[in-house]
């Protein structure tokens, strides 16, 4: 069923599919799952991914193909496993347009790009529930998947080098926020005061693998107050 | 209470531990020490735990500084707790004014031909530091990265378990930032005087950094994308450290690496651990390093060896590399 790989001495990988499914990542997270349970000495951290579990381990402590062995004998058992509890959270968005520069600068030219009215881009982006396939890229960063194509846009030629905490942006298929200041290339078409990281706060992360969410459309009015609000 | 004072931040220098483990689900990068190896010597050295990573918790041992390419110059100032000072052999050249035992500091890692009080010391060894002594750093003689690790360790907060710095989310470390003229850091207290200035020089744990060997390799899950003509460039190619590199990957030029027609570069995002070759799209592998995102698209087409890491880790733009399959 799964295939193994390893990732040098220090991680093995386990794949479920070649493939990009909701059934494939909820193989992934009963995975990750049943081997949390076991708890085996050695093992340090998981990265689930679409399809993909990473187990990092000590290779002062275990090894290879003792996780191989311990990995390939829970197999059969993963099928049973319930699906971890998951949440559903609301992310109000300040969609661009003629308020702050900074806030959804390129949200007019995806409405151009698809030949679409802003209002409409806007509607369509919050008209649909995501599922968090996978965190990765900056801490707290959601691969969401679900998007409409009709609101599709490929990435930006020159990626930006800036681009501010909570950015909400697409990239051909996907959409995205940014939880932390970097570099990128995605279109943004809008920013939540929401923050998914915040080292200080318990949890430390908004979102796990497997949550959903709904983009919410709101005023600038309210945006700086929940700004305010969560920024303490 | 005892301190430092950074008198000079060097090109780059930051706070590091073993690293910040058990996030990487969360897009969480471990960061620490990019030798952690002269990390953990370094620690060992001055008697601070070097840290242990298990399933029943992570402990990243003491927090270090790791300085790149140029040394920082460091004020020492106030007194250890734990020892009475008459006991040791003091480095002070005022015998009216007795010198208060500061620290105890030990230098490994990249050879920046290191100084107190503009009388080099050695690497790879204990030394007695005290209050109002300067460590200086003359130049650099080989490798890319020099650990001081002081008894007791950097007393900074824990973040998320650990005291690494990591720059890109501005979290750890002095402010999540690399160290500049005017930072004070406080030491923690020790009380075991592992250190000792008679104590010999440890030779036996001192890498080469300057060998010529090849880095060893494990295949990675993409290695078939690879027909037998890239395989063959990849092993045999020598390879320049681009300028490009810093603690997140060592970006190498060099022939570039073909890939089957059939198959491309990219993956479905997926882990990668410490070690990883990426070949991105322009044939050019990527070695990803202490500060990786815990995810990468590109194919991994292989893994250094663990043992491997520090030799890479030292590397600096310019220094050359070539690969060894076992």
């Amino acid at each position: 069923m799964f295939k193994y790989f390893p990732s040098g001495d220090s991680a093995i990988i386990v794949k479920a599919s070649d493939q990009i499914s909701v059934e494939i990542n909820n193989t992934i997270r009963r995975l990750l799952t049943r081997v949390e349970m076991e708890s085996i000495p050695g093992i340090t951290d998981f990265i689930p991914s679409y399809n993909e579990l990473m187990i990092c381990f000590n290779p002062s402590l275990t090894g290879f193909h003792k996780l191989l062995d311990i990995v390939r004998s829970l197999e059969p058992s993963i099928a049973d496993i319930h699906l971890p509890p998951s949440t559903f959270k609301e992310v109000p968005v300040l969609y661009g347009g003629d308020t702050q520069e900074s806030i959804g600068p390129d949200l007019e030219d995806v409405a151009r790009f698809n030949k679409l009215s802003v209002d409409d881009v806007i509607q369509i982006h919050s008209s649909v529930t995501y599922l968090v396939y996978m965190l990765g890229f900056t801490p707290g960063f959601c691969y969401l998947g679900g998007m409409d194509s009709r609101i599709a846009m490929p990435r930006k030629k020159t990626p930006r080098l800036k681009i501010p905490e909570g950015s909400v942006g697409i990239a051909d298929q996907q959409t995205g926020i940014y939880p932390i200041e970097s570099p990128g290339g995605w279109q943004l078409i809008g920013q939540t005061p929401l923050k998914l990281f915040d080292p200080n706060r318990k949890p430390e992360f908004l979102f796990e693998i497997g949550d959903t969410l709904r983009f919410k459309p709101i005023s600038e009015t309210e945006f700086l107050r929940l700004s305010q609000e969560w920024q303490r | 209470m005892a301190e430092i004072i950074i008198e000079k931040g060097g090109m780059l220098t930051t706070i590091q531990d073993s690293g910040r483990h058990g996030y990487q689900r969360y897009g969480m990068p471990v960061s620490g020490a990019m030798d952690l190896q002269a990390l953990q010597t370094a620690n060992s050295l001055v008697g601070n735990s070097s840290g242990n990573l298990s399933h029943t918790g992570n402990n990243p041992g003491a927090a270090a500084l790791e300085a790149t390419l140029t040394g920082p110059e460091i004020l020492f100032r106030g007194s250890c707790e734990s020892a009475s000072s008459d006991s040791f052999p003091q480095t002070s050249i005022d015998k009216y004014h007795p010198a208060t035992l500061c620290t105890i500091i030990a230098i490994t890692g990249a050879d920046m031909q290191p100084c107190i009080n503009g009388r080099p010391i050695e690497m790879y060894r204990p030394v007695k530091v005290n209050s109002g002594d300067r460590l200086t750093f003359t130049g650099l003689k080989n490798g890319c990265r020099t650990y001081i690790a002081f008894a007791g360790g950097l007393d900074v907060p824990m973040v998320m378990g650990s005291r690494s710095t990591y720059l890109r989310a501005k979290i750890g470390g002095l402010e999540g930032r690399a160290l500049k003229a005017g930072d004070v850091i406080p030491l923690g207290s020790f009380t075991n005087l592992a250190g000792n200035n008679s104590s010999p020089k440890i030779t036996g744990i001192i890498p080469d950094y300057q060998t010529n060997r090849p880095i060893r390799i494990i295949s990675g899950p993409e290695i078939q994308r690879l027909d037998f003509e890239g395989i063959r460039t990849f092993l045999t190619t020598e390879y320049t450290v681009s300028a490009n590199s810093d603690r997140m990957g060592l970006r190498l030029d060099g022939q570039p690496i073909h890939i089957k027609r059939a198959e491309g570069h990219d993956i479905i995002s997926a882990g990668v651990s410490f070690g990883t070759i990426q070949l991105p799209g322009n044939g050019q592998p990527i070695i990803l390093m202490a500060d990786r995102q815990t995810t990468g698209g590109y194919a991994r087409i292989a893994n250094v060896l663990t043992e491997d890491l520090p030799i890479v880790a030292q590397l600096k733009p310019g220094d050359k590399i070539n690969f060894a399959s076992v």
